[in-house]
């Protein structure tokens, strides 16, 4: 790793630090889970960081590695995670001027947990506002497939949140 | 909540997400860690395997000195010196992959395809190399076992050899049991997420088929294990 210009990439980790705790959030279940995986995702920047030559946004790459991580780092004992809340660190307000309460956002936490891991990755950079194409660049799937894939995530969604409300 | 309208919730959440952001000192000890990815610990593990076969192959030639009247152990001692160091060499291009596959940057089907190649054809392979290093050592230490209390090596008698042989072969099996179910959890990983990704019934299948493939060994391994004990019992009770 020498030559490797340490101060530039932790400058530019520091500064999207908040891409990596998005996907952390996501993908982790507790507070330790979530630290460990921010550490594992530096890693692998890092290590990606001599083959990254600018040629995608700093932003694509970085969801990109992030992403990879966190879905090729299960562990066996994180299977029993999966039915925890991702959104311990969330504090909303009761209700805001749109008028999505606490529970809007718990319930769509909830439903995402439901999802397996690839589907949380599409409707993360879904939720995130990214066009299809830098989705289909991240995920490594056509831009057509993308939009199929994202119908079918919220149509899934939209069952679990109805199933949700029912029990509610 | 309308099913449009998560874009938003989404955002306030998030706005409103109380995050503990990491200082540049903090991040660079995180660079520093120790990572937990599977290919870390085949590296590490190759790492360890390097340094004991080299261990090997120095007491091999140690071994050839000591035996200096002993034409036929000194060629056997030769023979394994070369073939510990030739499998340190067959297994460097191993841990170069390894590497490589920590530093890809592709996109996540490249990434999960990658793994899965590399889980299929090398992963194997490795555990193969690295499980012969349990009967070299086993082999190595015998020859010093000799050494030091008869100062020559014995060829004993048949059932001497066969003895041996089968140490030396539980000594390489001896890995298997972790390795299978290493290769099972990674592999059914890797393929559940092709399958959700492509929408292809193909890694179903293929997860479906290692099911299948692994009840049967399960039962054979039973089997044989059952076989053994109750042969055993009827030696000992004869």
């Amino acid at each position: 790793m020498k030559g490797l210009n340490e101060k530039e990439f932790l400058d530019l980790v520091t500064k999207h630090q908040n891409i990596i705790h998005k996907v952390c959030n996501m993908f982790a279940s507790d507070e330790q889970d979530r630290h460990d995986l921010f550490q594992e995702i530096t890693i692998k920047l890092w290590m990606g960081y001599r083959t990254y030559k600018g040629q995608a946004a700093i932003s694509t790459w970085m969801y990109r590695v992030a992403l990879n991580t966190a879905i090729t780092l299960q562990r066996k004992e994180k299977r029993k995670a999966e039915t925890q809340a991702l959104h311990s660190n969330i504090q909303p307000a009761d209700e805001n001027a749109e008028g999505y309460s606490k529970t809007d956002i718990e319930m769509l936490y909830l439903a995402i947990n439901k999802l397996d891991s690839v589907d949380k990755a599409i409707i993360l950079l879904y939720l995130e506002e990214k066009k299809y194409d830098e989705i289909a660049e991240i995920i490594g799937i056509s831009r057509t497939h993308v939009g199929v894939k994202i119908t079918r995530i919220k149509r899934k969604l939209e069952g679990i949140l109805n199933e949700t409300m029912e029990k509610v | 909540m309308e099913l449009d309208d998560i874009q938003k919730v989404w955002k306030q959440a998030n706005q409103e997400q109380n995050l503990h952001e990491y200082s540049s000192d903090e991040i660079r000890s995180f660079r520093k860690s120790r990572s937990r990815d599977f290919t870390k610990w085949i590296r590490n593990s190759l790492r360890m395997d390097f340094m004991i076969k080299a261990l090997i192959a120095v007491s091999y030639f140690v071994l050839i000195i000591l035996f200096r009247s002993e034409v036929v152990t000194q060629i056997i001692c030769a023979f394994l010196a070369v073939l510990t160091f030739g499998l340190i060499w067959i297994e460097r291009p191993h841990y170069t992959k390894a590497v490589l596959l920590d530093q890809s940057t592709e996109s996540l089907q490249a990434v999960l395809h990658e793994r899965l190649a590399f889980l299929k054809t090398f992963y194997f392979r490795i555990q193969f190399l690295v499980g012969l290093t349990n009967p070299l050592l086993v082999t190595v230490g015998s020859f010093f076992y000799y050494y030091t209390k008869y100062g020559r090596v014995s060829f004993p008698e048949i059932d001497d050899i066969l003895v041996f042989i089968s140490i030396l072969i539980i000594s390489f099996l001896f890995t298997i049991p972790t390795t299978a179910s290493m290769y099972g959890f990674h592999a059914r990983t890797l393929q559940n997420s092709l399958a959700s990704l492509e929408d292809s019934d193909h890694w179903e299948k293929a997860i479906r088929s290692y099911n299948r493939s692994k009840k049967i060994l399960t039962w054979i391994f039973v089997s044989l294990m059952v076989i053994g004990i109750a042969i055993l019992a009827f030696i000992l009770l004869k």
